[in-house]
């Protein structure tokens, strides 16, 4: 670089990086440590240039040098290039300012010099614009999307909680429960004689149906159609009515069992209300379950009761209309269960 | 959002659109992880700091892997026929190095003052001074010479 104007507080900066560089010539260094003795106040800033503490090994060369050159010469800093750059850049003082002012209203050249820098200014093109800006805007940080298997088991999970709850908060329920029936054995339809524990008694809070299909526990035993249905007992009820269907076996049967309506009515507690108010709304629609009661079996809520009432409060609780819909076997056993919704 | 002018200050340094984009992109996601630790008035000085490093090491890895598009040099031998000062300054400022070009864009298109283009670069102010100083001077030099007057 060449030093066209001696060193000054408008640039001291290129003396400095120069000499912490190690292109500075040996003459201006000789300027830049006088520059410092009357500048004090700029030593500071001089020091806190990093000074090179590796030297170079000299023996090592670089040979292609000629590859390294550049074509255009390196700018030269004349005092009136530095002016006018000052001035475009607003770093002169006050008073230097009027001078320039006057010497670009007096003098052609640092006027045009003037304009020549002005034009070195880049104006931004503000027609490009940044495209897809959606994609920049902050994403939520809670993303709940669960699998669905997730959602499932947090959902079964709410069913068994609330399942257990109400299992020991829940009183038996004040509507008739089929249990045994010693004193309606006169209402038994004629023929059927013969009743064993194990025979399936469906419970309906509306007419009983006009047929259903069994299927039996024992193996090798087909399914029957049942085109006559017989009440054995039909209990009035707040929700409807209440049929015991009792089906006899096909087959000989050795004993026999009584069955009775239990119409005991127990108080229940508020909690026991609210879960018998669900529960009440989730066997609605199922105007007749598959439930197998046996008879003499403990009046406590089975499993499926539980499952069916905790459904029922996800349902009142997050205005949902799913159900738990069961699949049987042959065997009459649960050989799986489908949550099923609108 | 500062995303267009973040755009335009890459887009003018790799003068690549779909690199430009995925830096500002870039840039907006770490703002977004360390918004928290962020002064707000911050934000802006932080996507061109953030987006200033990330492109020049973007420049450097591109150097590195040899597939950095060199700027076409412009004939001296033949005198161009330039209609646009734009157009001429457009390619002075691609002949600077990147950390010259920046200062200048930094100064120009957003108007930063040396020390709050020293934050973004890692500069002094002196430095950026003395290296805006340099730019103007290359910038006015190439401009004036004889095959890009217009």
């Amino acid at each position: 670089m060449l030093y066209r104007m001696a060193i000054n507080r408008h640039n001291y900066e290129i003396y400095f990086i120069d000499y912490h560089e190690g292109n500075l010539p040996p003459d201006r260094e000789e300027e830049l440590m006088a520059f410092l003795e009357a500048n004090p106040d700029l030593k500071k800033e001089f020091d806190e240039y990093p000074e090179e503490p590796l030297l170079a090994d000299q023996n090592i060369i670089f040979r292609n040098k000629k590859l390294l050159k550049k074509e255009e010469s390196s700018p030269e800093f004349s005092e009136n290039d530095q002016m006018a750059i000052a001035y475009l850049e607003g770093d002169l003082s006050a008073d230097d300012k009027l001078r320039a002012d006057s010497m670009l209203n007096e003098d052609d050249h640092v006027q045009q010099l003037h304009e020549q820098y002005l034009s070195t200014r880049s104006i931004a093109d503000y027609s490009i614009t940044c495209p897809d800006k959606a994609e920049l805007k902050k994403k939520s940080n809670v993303a709940f999307l669960l699998p669905q298997y997730l959602r499932y088991a947090a959902a079964a999970a709410i069913i068994i909680f609330i399942g257990i709850t109400a299992y020991f908060r829940f009183t038996p329920a004040d509507e008739p429960r089929i249990t045994s029936l010693p004193q309606r054995l006169e209402t038994r339809p004629a023929g059927l004689i013969e009743f064993q524990a194990d025979c399936l008694v469906l419970e309906s809070r509306n007419d009983p149906p006009s047929s259903i299909q069994m299927s039996w526990r024992e193996e090798g035993i087909p399914p029957v159609r049942l085109a006559s249905i017989h009440p054995l007992a039909i209990t009035p009820s707040p929700q409807g009515t209440y049929a015991a269907i009792l089906f006899p076996r096909p087959f000989p049967v050795s004993g026999s069992d009584v069955f009775a309506m239990d119409t005991e009515v127990k108080q229940k507690s508020l909690v026991g209300k609210i879960f018998s108010g669900f529960f009440n709304k989730a066997s609605a629609p199922f105007s007749i379950e598959n439930k197998s009661n046996r008879a003499g079996k403990s009046d406590k809520l089975s499993i499926w009761d539980i499952a069916d009432l905790g459904m029922q409060g996800i349902n009142v609780l997050g205005d949902h209309d799913y159900t738990l819909v069961r699949k049987y076997n042959e065997d009459g056993n649960v050989k799986g269960v489908v949550v099923a919704g609108k | 959002m500062h995303a267009d002018g973040v755009f335009r200050f890459i887009l003018k340094n790799l003068r690549n659109e779909h690199d430009a984009q995925d830096i500002v992109q870039d840039s907006f996601e770490k703002l977004w992880i360390n918004h928290k630790k962020l002064d707000p008035g911050k934000a802006k000085s932080y996507l061109f700091t953030t987006a200033y490093h990330t492109m020049i090491d973007h420049i450097r890895k591109k150097k590195y892997s040899g597939s950095i598009e060199d700027i076409p040099e412009t004939s001296n031998e033949t005198f161009r026929d330039y209609s646009d000062l734009r157009e001429i300054l457009d390619e002075a400022l691609a002949k600077l190095n990147e950390v010259q070009r920046s200062v200048v864009l930094l100064r120009d298109y957003e108007g930063y003052s040396y020390h709050e283009i020293g934050e973004i670069t890692g500069l002094n102010e002196s430095q950026v001074k003395v290296y805006l100083y340099r730019a103007r001077v290359y910038l006015k030099n190439y401009i004036v010479s004889p095959e890009h007057v217009i």
